[in-house]
């Protein structure tokens, strides 16, 4: 049986003021893995992003307020496990990962081999370090040397990749961990944050080279001023509290 | 180095608040946003009360006949960790807030997706 002709897996949209370009991330999805349940979480956005992604014939889950990114991934977390999916894929929706790498990335989960698969931009893909900022460049390097140093078994590339997929066993133990602590991350460590916890939990990662295209409408929310101060410090203080 | 009474009481201060800000840290209560500013608070005052001659450029600026009281200064102290305790608080109820939008919003789709269910079960 192929991967889009299973009908157990969610694949997940998070998406903050995106109306240009979630319907067709949607649709694409959609049109590629017409089997497959896709979910836009719409988090809190001010523009028509829900009634764009509505439009599509998707699932619409809208926050009634913004609240960010984590709040997002752990909602489609949770309706994973509730609704007995055995995968959850996570994609962007500025439009940036290609729909058909959605395969790939759940390959490694599908063959046991991975209870959570990243697509990597820098896997065997040298042209996109050559595109990259100097700070992305530079972000990439001290993100992936800090966890890198902080995890026994892990060894990542591409740390805050959009386009990831997990089973039902990485999702248990990962809504558990969140729930339990008294403090969620904050949406620019989630995934530091989560590396750790596979880690420490002892789950199985796995990379898979993907190509990440330029962004065709709105400019990216990653890029303020303010997230590339805050995050240095974040991971900074993630360093500091795991060490001590 | 000889430090007067009033500096070493702020000094004592300004490591309480760095204390409890990395034990909050270390217990997973705070945010790294919350840790950072509270840091800097409380480094902040560390610094003003071990070289108080930093008070003496407001001094000037302001042009005030008394540079700080003990009123003040124990009024500071008292609204420093008011202003901790809330910020704190706020931190907690903004990860219950976020941690109850997600069960709510998972319900949610539960609900719809039941219904959704139930009435292609009618039209059956």
């Amino acid at each position: 049986m192929s991967n889009s002709n299973r009908k157990n897996t969610l694949v997940a949209i998070p998406a903050f003021n995106e109306q240009e370009n979630i319907g067709n991330v949607a649709l694409c999805v959609k049109k590629e893995f017409p089997t497959f349940d896709v979910l836009v979480i719409d988090d809190g956005s001010t523009d028509k992003t829900k009634t764009e992604a509505l439009n599509t014939g998707v699932k619409v889950i809208s926050f009634p307020f913004h609240i960010g990114g984590t709040a997002a991934v752990l909602t489609s977390y949770m309706v994973a496990l509730k609704h007995g999916y055995e995968y959850l894929v996570k994609i962007d929706g500025d439009g940036q990962h290609k729909p058909e790498d959605i395969e790939r990335v759940l390959q490694p989960l599908i063959d046991d081999e991975a209870d959570i698969s990243l697509g990597s931009r820098y896997l065997e893909n040298n042209d996109q370090e050559e595109n990259d900022s100097i700070i992305k460049i530079v972000g990439r390097v001290f993100s992936s040397t800090i966890i890198n140093h902080l995890t026994k078994n892990v060894e990542i590339s591409d740390i805050t990749s959009g386009l990831r997929a997990w089973n039902r066993r990485a999702l248990e133990i990962l809504i558990h961990t969140y729930f339990n602590e008294d403090s969620l991350p904050d949406d620019s460590i989630l995934w530091p944050v989560e590396t750790l916890i596979v880690s420490n939990k002892s789950l199985r990662i796995k990379e898979i080279p993907i190509e990440v295209l330029p962004r065709v409408y709105g400019k990216s929310k990653s890029f303020s001023l303010r997230k590339m101060v805050g995050y240095p410090i974040r991971l900074i203080i993630l360093l500091i509290r795991e060490l001590w | 180095m000889n430090f007067e009474r009033y500096s070493l009481f702020g000094i004592g201060f300004s490591i309480f608040i760095i204390f409890i800000d990395l034990y909050l840290l270390k217990k997973r209560k705070i945010r790294g946003g919350t840790f950072t500013r509270w840091l800097i608070i409380g480094s902040g005052t560390g610094i003003v009360s071990a070289v108080p001659a930093v008070f003496t450029l407001f001094y000037e600026i302001l042009g005030t006949e008394v540079l700080i009281s003990s009123v003040t200064v124990m009024s500071f102290m008292i609204l420093l960790l008011l202003i901790f305790y809330i910020d704190y608080k706020l931190n907690s109820l903004n990860d219950k807030l976020t941690k109850l939008v997600i069960k709510m919003s998972s319900d949610k789709y539960d609900l719809k997706q039941n219904r959704e269910g139930s009435s292609q079960h009618k039209d059956q």
